[in-house]
């Protein structure tokens, strides 16, 4: 059996009144796409996190190879 | 100052609803203070967005997160269709629900509208998620309405609930506790 159509609910503040309505094939499709482009960034973001963390590590890298202490590092990149 | 309970919703069983909204929103308060106690999910990893939108729009939001995993701890810039508040953990322990505070000053006003937010999603575990926020929405029209939404349109849980208070300033035309 087919899930159910999703539904959204409206709240009249000023009535009281409640209303069911069911998603139309328009508003699905939008979410959708919401959801892909939210994915998206979500992903880029972490790829960008990922890369800072990356070139932070070679960085530490680097400066150890030319004789940096731990300490020194650390105060650099604090 | 005082404080008005506007609307209070809470979410029955077998709802199977993707979005919430409270619209009518009167434009007679100073601020609106907006109260969520809430769960969504799919039972597996990670987090599940909690989105705000307001009179049915889907453009002029940006705004900067920060955020807490229990491991982690980083900001986001969320995109510009919607606000977005925080997470709920898909596997937190049964039965707990994540908490959220949104405040709109000057909600009805012409201005571009502020959006100050917090949230906890509650669970039992080494997985946790804080969240704080400043937000904006580009827009000269009054607050009416508020649609709360899922990451992905998961629909939200049975008793997840949403209130709605107007705080008027004082006589002195300011907001001030008394």
């Amino acid at each position: 059996m087919a899930d159910p159509r999703p539904t959204k609910l409206i709240v009249d503040c000023s009535t009281g009144e409640r209303t069911v309505v069911e998603l139309t094939d328009e508003e699905i499709a939008e979410r959708e796409a919401m959801a892909a482009q939210a994915e998206a960034e979500r992903l880029a973001q972490e790829q960008a996190e990922a890369d800072r963390l990356a070139a932070k590590a070679s960085a530490e890298a680097k400066l150890a190879e030319i004789g940096l202490t731990a300490d020194e590092i650390a105060a650099i990149l604090s | 100052m005082s404080m008005t309970l506007i609307q209070h919703y809470e979410v029955p069983a077998g709802s199977g609803l993707t979005s919430v909204t409270l619209s009518s929103i009167p434009q007679t308060h100073t601020d609106l203070l907006v109260l969520v106690s809430s769960r969504a999910g799919t039972g597996g990893g990670g987090g599940l967005d909690l989105y705000i939108t307001f009179n049915g729009s889907s453009s002029g939001y940006s705004g900067r997160t920060l955020l807490g995993t229990g491991s982690t701890v980083a900001s986001q810039t969320p995109g510009s269709s919607s606000i977005k508040i925080g997470q709920w953990i898909n596997a937190a322990t049964a039965n707990t629900y994540g908490n959220a505070s949104i405040y709109l000053p000057n909600y009805a006003g012409s201005q571009d509208k502020a959006v100050s937010a917090d949230l906890v999603a509650e669970n039992n575990g080494t997985l946790s998620r804080e969240f704080i926020s400043a937000s904006s929405w580009a827009n000269s029209s009054g607050i009416s309405s508020i649609t709360f939404e899922a990451e992905l349109s998961y629909p939200i849980q049975q008793y997840s609930s949403f209130t709605i208070f107007g705080i008027t300033a004082g006589s002195d035309g300011t907001t001030t506790v008394s």
